[in-house]
């Protein structure tokens, strides 16, 4: 079992980006570019290719996903610490108001609860 | 022999109007479709010279015809042009081109169909005794020691994955910063690539008029893929096969490279910015298109990033190729200038990433060649706005 690296971004994130092909049991530590530790680490729940997304929380269905301390998308399903976060559970959601409503900048979804 | 020199210095070749090239090429310009054949002919046999040319040209009208007139014009007179000969199926097309590059101080030979009688071998015949001289001329002049001020980049990103936001695009926005603040001048394009990030473009715009300016035009860009009934197809398969999940974090991704700066202002396609500054432009996501926007702009280098690779490269504007993927630094060697893959590693040093691409880029500012045009990878491609008549 080995233990992979993994970046996040912002303080506020629930999701981290591995940086090196992680198999399922692999051992996720996240940190910060500046090496701050700033979530517990996760044990890898499947296999999870470079540049892809890992869960650092429990996160419910219709929570938002959050990298670069913003909003990225809404989970479509709940999502278990260490699963892959992609678009086999999260939808985006600019695109959802797009069809349906002109686009307000200044709105934005609440952080995901804790 | 390229110079060294200390940094934040670069060698170009100074134009009449005080722009500087990293180049210094004979455009063959082809001012209609009836020409494009002959411009390639030309431009293939002769040295230092660039084929700038369209398949279109009659019966563009209205918006579209004021555009391409304006990209053309700003292409052939790119300060990386030293010289144009210009043709066109006749002489009074050819000349109007000619007036406007001669007026912005550019030494400049016409030649046309319509002169040769029609006959392409003769008009091929003429055109290259004409070309000679302009190129043998022009290649008298030496480079001289300019400033980051006189440097003008388009920045680009494509076929991007997880590498690009974290990295590779950070890495580029910040040394467009210190660009900006050293004077010069940095474009970012791909108005719709801004969608799910505009909100956070529109926060840094010097005003509200600008703000407002971007939302309108992401939300136009929007709207035409609606009113065509588009699905968003966006992230792209490449895009997702990388990591990237939603539009949003491909936009929040892509943005970075614009850095964290004010903005100055939103250019049209192929409109030239009047002061120096972070611009957007609002142009078509698809590289070709968007780059040579920007060069008609008068961007003498494209930074482009990539995350699985994209081999286009602008003709006019050099292309530098950056990726912080490593499995396509070592992949596709041959074409990616920059490899800030290094970066990724412990302990992230983003410093000697910027160090490494400040670089690489006066060095090609100086003379140095990209591997775009090493393998003589180069296109051009003036968008349209309207259907000819």
């Amino acid at each position: 079992m080995a233990s992979i690296r993994a970046i996040i971004l912002h303080r506020q994130d629930n999701v981290a980006t591995v940086i090196e092909d992680g198999k399922s049991g692999d051992d996720v530590a996240p940190r910060s570019f500046d090496g701050q530790v700033l979530v517990a680490p996760v044990r890898l729940q499947e296999d999870i290719a470079f540049g892809h997304k890992v869960a650092l929380f429990h996160i419910n269905r219709g929570d938002a996903i959050v990298k670069y301390g913003e909003v990225i998308g809404q989970a479509t399903t709940s999502i278990e610490p260490g699963a892959h976060v992609h678009v086999h559970n999260v939808e985006g959601r600019r695109l959802q108001e797009a069809r349906d409503v002109p686009f307000d900048h200044t709105t934005k979804l609440a952080p995901p609860s804790r | 022999m390229t110079e060294r020199f200390p940094e934040k210095e670069w060698a170009g070749y100074v134009r009449p109007d005080g722009r500087v090239g990293i180049r210094n090429w004979c455009a063959i310009v082809g001012v209609d479709g009836l020409v494009a054949p002959l411009v390639q002919r030309l431009s293939s046999q002769l040295a230092q010279t660039v084929p700038i040319y369209t398949p279109f040209g009659r019966g563009q009208v209205g918006e579209d015809e004021t555009i391409s007139l304006r990209a053309f014009s700003g292409l052939a007179s790119n300060p990386n042009i030293g010289s144009a000969l210009v043709l066109g199926a006749d002489s009074p097309s050819a000349e109007t081109l000619a007036h406007i590059l001669a007026m912005r101080g550019i030494p400049v030979a016409t030649f046309s169909l319509q002169e040769a009688v029609e006959d392409t071998i003769v008009a091929a015949h003429e055109g290259m005794n004409r070309a000679s001289d302009l190129i043998v001329r022009m290649t008298r002049m030496t480079r001289e020691r300019v400033g980051m001020q006189c440097l003008t980049i388009g920045i680009e990103c494509g076929h991007s994955d997880a590498s690009s936001g974290l990295v590779a695009n950070p890495v580029v926005g910040r040394w467009a910063e210190q660009l900006v603040s050293a004077g010069g001048t940095a474009i970012v394009g791909e108005t719709y690539e801004w969608l799910g990030g505009e909100h956070v473009l529109a926060r840094r715009a010097q005003n509200p008029e600008v703000a407002d300016r971007i939302v309108q035009a992401v939300t136009a860009s929007l709207a035409r893929m609606r009113q065509n009934g588009r699905q968003w197809d966006n992230p792209g398969l490449e895009n997702q096969n990388g990591g990237l999940t939603t539009i949003e974090e491909k936009a929040l991704g892509a943005i970075a490279k614009s850095g964290y700066g004010p903005i100055s202002g939103l250019l049209e396609y192929g409109e030239a910015p009047s002061q120096s500054g972070l611009f957007l432009m609002d142009t078509p996501f698809f590289t070709p298109e968007s780059l040579t926007g920007m060069a008609a702009a008068g961007a003498q280098i494209i930074i482009m990033t990539t995350g699985a690779g994209n081999s286009f490269c602008q003709s006019v504007a050099p292309t530098i190729k950056v990726t912080a993927n490593r499995k396509t630094a070592v992949g596709i060697r041959n074409q990616i200038d920059v490899d800030l893959s290094p970066v990724l590693e412990e302990p992230y040093d983003f410093e000697a990433g910027i160090a490494r691409l400040g670089q690489c880029l006066l060095s090609v500012a100086t003379g140095q060649l990209t591997r775009g045009e090493v393998i003589g990878e180069s296109s051009m491609v003036v968008s349209r706005f309207m259907a000819s008549v």
